[in-house]
């Protein structure tokens, strides 16, 4: 059983709160693996320190057999890890293409410079068609093909998160952290969203989940980790998860009480 | 086949232009507009370069007219000092510009955007007490009898000869930083500011990317400032003040920011706007400032965006009701 990511006692203080305390968790390849906890359980804080956007020292992240601890996030971003956000973080005067195609930017990160690609005129020209061809694909891919055109900060809601989605494919990694990509959509987008992903998950890349829907959740992880206040509190298949006395009084209790309120 | 229509549709426009240019000349007669679209054209140069940082990383740079000076100190002095031919003025320009982009932009681009500003601001401002007061590079006097440019024997003296100079050198700056722009380097300093966060995560160096950006605006300034230094043939230091740091700022939003006709516009009537507004005497500080201020008020988005919206309407494009 290969491993794509293994987090050893990470921790994370902010001033006197610690908001991930002592994580440690192994996520096999070819599986979804989910984070799910209370709100400021410290979900997003893990995923800022698996991609190097968050500083942290204490604990170790090791990617695909390699150390990546206190790599920048743009070089982790290089080594095959996506990212979308939980506030979407698109370029919001930018067209939906080109967010796909800025994507891109890990696949030769340092294959020219801009005064080669300035005197290279016919090779510079291919290589920004094929970028366009590829974003052009991603797009097919997640269904937003019509939409190329559209500046993304004109777009609904649903869309922009399904458009922060192709800009992590783009990148081709081997594993993209989803921060709640279910949140805000209708029920239908939902499906659709989660098609995408398992498409997605079929061709090759892995997702490390953070989600509250626990519909989402429950239907697509092989595993699930439960954080509250930061620590790890149950680990498990949705199954186990499901019946584990802890995790219902500290989070699924609550969660489906509201559920059904709504 | 619809690959060519598209490029002649995009292709068009600047053609005509240029073409138009050529015959401004004929039409205009009082060399002394001349000069000042001969002056637009060098500061195009400037703001072109200024885009890069400003108008497309959104990093605020009130350093473009220091380096516009040293880029006319470095180019005038090595061709007046060393008696070189006046085009090689340009390489000692490059070289400062990329010094500036390098020295400067490292440490002040690696924090929050405030801090450009202020070093920025604080580099122009030394910059000018340095030239003035540096008596071996001419101190308050300058840089006298920069000699013109000689282009096939032919020496390019009168306004409009530099005029036709100038159109062809703004042609070539228009192709270059229009691959920029549409390049993956452009679309990386678009991304730094609608949203810097998500610049790492897509693989992309921030700071790097702003370091070119800024290292691309420097060039182009001191650039601008080899040439300018040709145009008028003498350099000094008191035109090189934050004032025109400011000046290339407002040129450069005045027409709407990362559109290459909005800079242009922007900058021709912002050179043009002394001798257009000059019926109004001692008035004329106080209405050019209504004016910039008015404009940035009612029209945030430049001349070009009342353009730009138009065609946006008339090109529509899916409706929100097609979710996928
Ligand atoms: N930059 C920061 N500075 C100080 N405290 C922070 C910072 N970021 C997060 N926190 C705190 O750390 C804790 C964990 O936050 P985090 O955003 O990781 O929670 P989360 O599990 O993602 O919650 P949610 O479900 O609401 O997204 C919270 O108490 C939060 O207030
Ligand atoms: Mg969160």
């Amino acid at each position: 059983m290969e491993t794509i990511l293994e987090l050893r006692g990470l921790t994370k203080r902010f001033g006197n709160l610690t908001a991930v305390n002592d994580l440690s968790l192994t996520m096999r390849k070819r599986s979804i693996h989910a984070l799910i906890g209370p709100n400021g359980s410290g979900k997003t804080t893990t995923v800022g320190m698996i991609n190097g956007t968050l500083p942290y020292s204490v604990g170790n992240v090791m990617f695909d057999g390699e150390d990546i601890t206190g790599m920048k996030n743009h070089t982790i971003a290089r080594k095959g890890v996506g990212r979308t956000f939980q506030n979407i973080k698109l370029f919001a005067t930018m067209t939906v293409l080109e967010n796909i195609m800025v994507g891109g930017h890990t696949l030769n990160p340092r294959s020219t410079n801009i005064v080669q690609y300035l005197f290279r005129v016919n090779n510079s020209l291919r290589e920004e068609t094929v970028l366009k061809e590829k974003a052009e694909a991603v797009l097919e891919f997640i269904g937003l093909k019509e939409y190329a055109n559209r500046e993304v900060g004109s777009l609904a809601y649903g869309l922009r998160k399904i458009t922060e989605f192709g800009r992590a494919l783009m990148g081709e990694p081997k594993l993209i952290l989803l921060d709640e990509p279910a949140a805000g959509l209708n029920p239908s987008e939902r499906v659709a969203l989660i098609d995408t992903f398992i498409k997605a998950y079929e061709r090759g890349t892995d997702f490390f989940l953070i989600e509250h829907n626990m519909d989402v959740v429950m239907n697509i992880s092989t595993v699930i980790t439960v954080l509250n206040f930061g620590t790890k509190i149950a680990e498990g298949t949705p199954k186990e998860i499901q019946t584990n006395p802890e995790v219902i009084s500290a989070y699924l209790g609550r969660r489906y009480l509201k559920e059904v309120a709504r | 086949m619809n690959r060519i229509l598209q490029n002649r549709n995009r292709f068009a426009p600047p053609v005509v232009i240029v073409i138009a240019a050529l015959f401004v000349p004929l039409i205009i007669t009082n060399s002394y507009i001349i000069h000042l679209l001969n002056t637009a054209m060098v500061y195009l140069i400037a703001v072109y370069g200024l885009n890069f940082i400003s108008g497309m990383a959104g990093q605020t740079n009130l350093g473009q007219a220091g380096v516009f000076g040293i880029g006319a100190y470095a180019s005038a002095l090595f061709v007046t000092r060393l008696d070189m031919p006046a085009w090689l003025g340009i390489l000692p320009a490059i070289l400062a510009g990329l010094l500036i982009g390098v020295i400067l932009g490292y440490p002040s681009l690696r924090v929050k955007g405030l801090f450009l500003t202020l070093t920025t601001i604080a580099f122009t401002e030394i910059a000018r007490l340095v030239e003035n007061n540096w008596q071996l590079i001419g101190g308050a006097l300058g840089v006298k009898s920069v000699p013109n440019f000689f282009l096939f024997g032919i020496e390019i003296k009168t306004p409009n000869q530099f005029y036709y100079l100038m159109i062809v050198v703004v042609v070539l700056f228009s192709i270059i930083t229009y691959r920029i722009i549409h390049s993956k380097w452009g679309r990386a300093f678009i991304a730094v500011r609608d949203n810097s966060d998500a610049v790492p995560s897509c693989g992309i160096n921030l700071a790097q990317a702003k370091i070119t950006a800024f290292t691309w605006s420097s060039v182009y300034g001191a650039i601008a400032g080899a040439i300018y230094s040709q145009c008028i043939n003498y350099v000094n230091a008191s035109s090189f003040t934050t004032d025109l740091s400011i000046l290339f700022v407002v040129m450069m939003m005045f027409g709407g920011l990362s559109s290459m006709y909005g800079l242009i516009i922007g900058t021709v009537i912002i050179t043009l706007l002394p001798e257009l507004l000059r019926f109004l005497g001692d008035y004329y500080q106080l209405i050019y400032a209504l004016i910039v201020m008015l404009f940035a008020i009612f029209l945030p988005g430049g001349i070009w965006s009342i353009v730009k919206n138009r065609q946006g309407k008339n090109k529509g494009g899916p409706n929100h009701s097609g979710v996928a």
